[in-house]
C-alpha cells in the first residue's frame, strides 16, 4: 500500500522487511499516503470537505552511507483536500512559503511544473510507453543532454532528439513563460493549455502574495501519484531540494469511493534546519550568546517573538521579570561569552534587531 | 561560501594529471598545497576539492560538492541522479569480465550459474550477469581485482582495461566488454538549476578546449 503510486525511484529506497506470514512491510518513505488513508474513513462526502491537514512525522529512505544525510528524516507537511487548481496551489503554495520564510530562511526558490504538459508532449511525439516515459522523466529532470540522445535513440526516436531538447530548456520567470506561449515551436494547443494553467498560478502568486516562482517544464520526476502541479523549493548553493509537493488529485480514490482533488507539500526538517544553522553561520556578526533580560511584564508576548526570531541565529537565554537586575550583573554581564539586553520598553526591541543586524 | 562552486577532482594517478592539465587549458589554475583536500583556484567563486574518483559522483548526487570529473563507470556504478555534462574523451578504457587464460571459460556462454565475480563496480556486474540470465556471486573488492583468480577467490573479474598490461601480466584475458568510459564532466541537477551561470560558464570553457 506505501508503494501505491511513489514511483520507481522511491521504491528503490524503500527499507523493506517480510512478516511471519511472508508479506512485505516497508518503513514509510513519505507521508501523504499514509495521511489519505488515515483520512479516508472520516470523510463522508462532499460535505466534509475541504478539509486541511497538517503532520509531522520521520520517514524512512535508504541513502548509501558515508554520505551526510541520514535514512531516517523528518518532515513537516500540509495536504488540503477538496480544493481544485489552481486554488489550492496558491494556498499550499503560499503556506509553504510562509512557513519557510517565517523561520528565517532566506535566498529559496520555488520552481514549478506540470506532469500534464509532459505527458500531452511526449503523446504528441507518439512516445506512450510507461516505461520509456518514466526514464525521460529521469533524463529531462537532470537535463542531462548525452542521456537524453541515448535513451531516444535506443528506442528509435532518433528524430525527436531535438524537439527533447528544446523542451528541456523551456524554464524560466513568468515573463519568460509569456514568449513561450508565443513563440515555441515545440509547443501545441493542446500544451499551451496546461502552460495557460501555469502561467495563471505563477501570475497569482506574484499579483497576491508576492511570490516570485519559477517554472521548469522539466521537473516532472519523483512521485508518480502527482496529476498536475508539481513544485521543490531549493535554496541558492545547495544541491538538494528542501521542500516538494504537488497536485495528486487520483490517490484519495484508492483509500475511498470518490474522487478527492488534493494537494499538499512536505518540508525536510534535516535539510532546512542544516540550511538555516550554515545562513545563520554566514551572516551572524557575533556568535556570542545572548541574553535578553525582561524588565517590563506588559511585554512578555514580544520578548516572546523577539527571541523565536533570535534563536534561529544565536543561543539565546531568556531571564524573565523575576531574575534580579544583581543576578543577571553577578552571572552575565561583562563575561566574555555573553551579550546582555533589557526590555523595558517596545523601543528596545528594534534597538536589539538594529545591534544584531 | 554559499556562492562558491565546490569542484571535486580526482586525488591521484593519470585522471588527476589529465583533469589538472585540462582545467588549465580551460583558464582554471588550481593552486594545490601537499596533503590538503582542499585547493583554491584562480577564480574567487571556485573551489577545488581533492577526492577518489570513485566517490565524486556520491558526493555530487547528495549535494556535498557541485561539481566534478570522474569516470563515466564511477558515474554509473555510484551516481544515478547526477548530470553528465560533457564527455571530456580522456581517460579512455573499457570495462571488461576477464577470466584466467587457462580457464576452461572461452566466451559468455561457457559461463555456469554461481559464479563468483570479483568488482570494483558490483552494480554494474550485479545488472550485467542479469541481464545475461546467469546467477552471479559479485564479490566487492577495493583494488588489486587481477590477483584473486590466482588466489582462488573468484571464478572471474570485471575490472578496467585500458592498455591490456595488467590483465596479460596476471595471465588473464577478455571474453566480453561491459561498456567503455572516458572521463565526464558532472553536476548536481539542482545546483544546475540554482547556479546555472556559473555552470554554465565552466562548461562553456572546457568544451572549447576538448573541441
Amino acid at each position: 500500500m506505501v508503494s501505491l503510486g511513489v514511483g520507481r525511484r522511491v521504491i528503490n529506497s524503500l527499507f523493506k522487511f517480510q512478516d511471519q506470514d511472508g508479506r512485505i512491510l516497508v518503513l514509510r518513505p513519505e507521508m501523504t499516503i499514509s495521511t489519505c488513508r488515515a483520512i479516508a474513513p472520516t470523510l463522508k462526502g462532499n460535505k466534509d470537505l475541504p478539509k486541511r491537514i497538517f503532520y509531522i512525522a520521520n520517514a524512512f529512505r535508504y541513502i548509501s552511507s558515508g554520505v551526510y544525510q541520514d535514512r531516517e528524516f523528518w518532515q513537516v507537511g500540509a495536504e488540503l483536500l477538496g480544493v481544485p487548481a489552481i486554488q489550492g496551489e496558491l494556498e499550499v503554495i503560499s503556506v509553504l512559503h510562509d512557513m519557510l520564510t517565517s523561520v528565517g530562511l532566506k535566498n529559496f526558490q520555488i520552481w514549478i511544473g506540470h506532469i500534464e504538459i509532459f505527458k500531452t508532449f511526449c503523446k504528441e511525439l507518439d512516445i506512450t510507453d510507461p516505461q520509456i516515459m518514466d526514464q525521460l522523466k529521469e533524463v529531462l529532470w537532470r537535463r542531462d543532454e548525452n542521456a537524453l540522445s541515448l535513451l531516444l535513440r535506443k528506442y528509435g526516436y532518433s528524430d525527436r532528439i531535438d524537439d527533447f531538447r528544446d523542451f528541456m530548456k523551456l524554464r524560466g520567470n513568468t515573463e519568460k513563460l509569456v514568449d513561450v506561449l508565443k513563440q515555441s515551436r515545440i509547443v501545441s494547443d493542446n500544451m499551451r493549455k496546461y502552460i495557460k494553467l501555469l502561467f495563471n498560478l505563477l501570475k497569482g502568486l506574484k499579483e497576491n502574495y508576492s511570490i516570485n516562482a519559477n517554472y521548469d517544464l522539466s521537473l516532472i520526476r519523483d512521485l508518480e501519484y502527482y496529476t498536475g502541479f508539481i513544485f521543490e523549493v531549493y535554496v541558492r548553493g545547495l544541491g538538494y531540494f528542501i521542500a516538494s509537493g504537488g497536485r495528486y488529485d487520483n490517490l484519495m480514490r484508492a483509500f475511498c469511493d470518490f474522487d478527492i482533488p488534493a494537494i499538499g507539500f512536505a518540508i525536510n526538517i534535516d535539510h532546512c534546519e542544516n540550511i538555516l544553522r550554515s545562513q545563520a553561520q554566514i551572516t551572524a556578526k557575533n556568535p556570542k550568546k545572548i541574553v535578553v533580560h525582561l524588565r517590563e511584564k506588559n511585554l512578555l508576548p514580544d520578548a516572546k517573538k523577539l527571541v523565536n526570531k533570535l534563536r534561529i541565529k544565536y543561543q539565546v537565554i531568556f531571564l524573565p521579570r523575576d531574575v534580579s537586575k544583581n543576578d543577571v550583573d553577578t552571572y552575565y554581564r561583562g563575561k566574555e561569552d555573553f551579550v546582555v539586553y533589557e526590555l523595558k520598553n517596545k523601543g528596545d526591541i528594534s534597538r536589539i534587531m538594529e545591534d544584531l543586524s | 561560501m554559499i556562492e562558491k562552486i565546490l569542484f571535486g577532482i580526482p586525488s591521484k594517478g593519470r585522471l588527476k594529471e589529465d583533469t589538472i592539465k585540462m582545467l588549465r587549458d580551460a583558464g582554471f589554475e588550481i593552486k594545490e598545497q601537499k596533503r590538503k583536500y582542499l585547493a583554491e583556484s584562480n577564480s574567487s567563486w571556485l573551489k577545488f576539492i581533492f577526492l577518489r574518483a570513485a566517490d565524486i559522483p556520491v558526493f555530487v548526487k547528495y549535494g556535498a560538492l557541485d561539481m566534478g570529473i570522474t569516470g563515466h563507470d564511477f558515474v554509473v556504478e555510484r551516481g544515478n541522479d547526477i548530470t553528465e555534462l560533457l564527455d571530456l574523451k580522456y581517460g579512455r578504457a573499457d570495462l571488461c569480465l576477464g577470466v584466467s587464460e587457462t580457464s576452461n571459460y572461452k566466451s559468455i556462454e561457457d559461463l555456469p550459474n554461481n559464479i563468483r565475480v570479483g568488482t570494483e563496480f558490483p552494480r554494474i556486474t550485479t545488472s550485467y550477469f542479469d541481464t545475461l540470465g546467469i546467477n552471479a556471486e559479485v564479490i566487492e573488492l577495493r583494488g588489486s581485482v587481477e590477483i584473486t583468480i590466482a588466489l582462488k577467490l573468484t571464478d572471474a573479474i570485471v575490472d578496467l582495461v585500458s592498455t591490456g598490461k595488467t590483465f596479460r601480466e596476471n595471465g588473464l584475458v577478455v571474453i566480453d566488454k561491459i561498456m567503455e568510459t572516458t572521463a565526464r564532466l558532472i553536476v548536481n541537477p539542482i545546483t544546475f538549476r540554482t547556479k546555472e551561470p556559473f555552470i554554465e560558464k565552466i562548461r562553456e570553457n572546457i568544451a572549447e578546449v576538448i573541441k
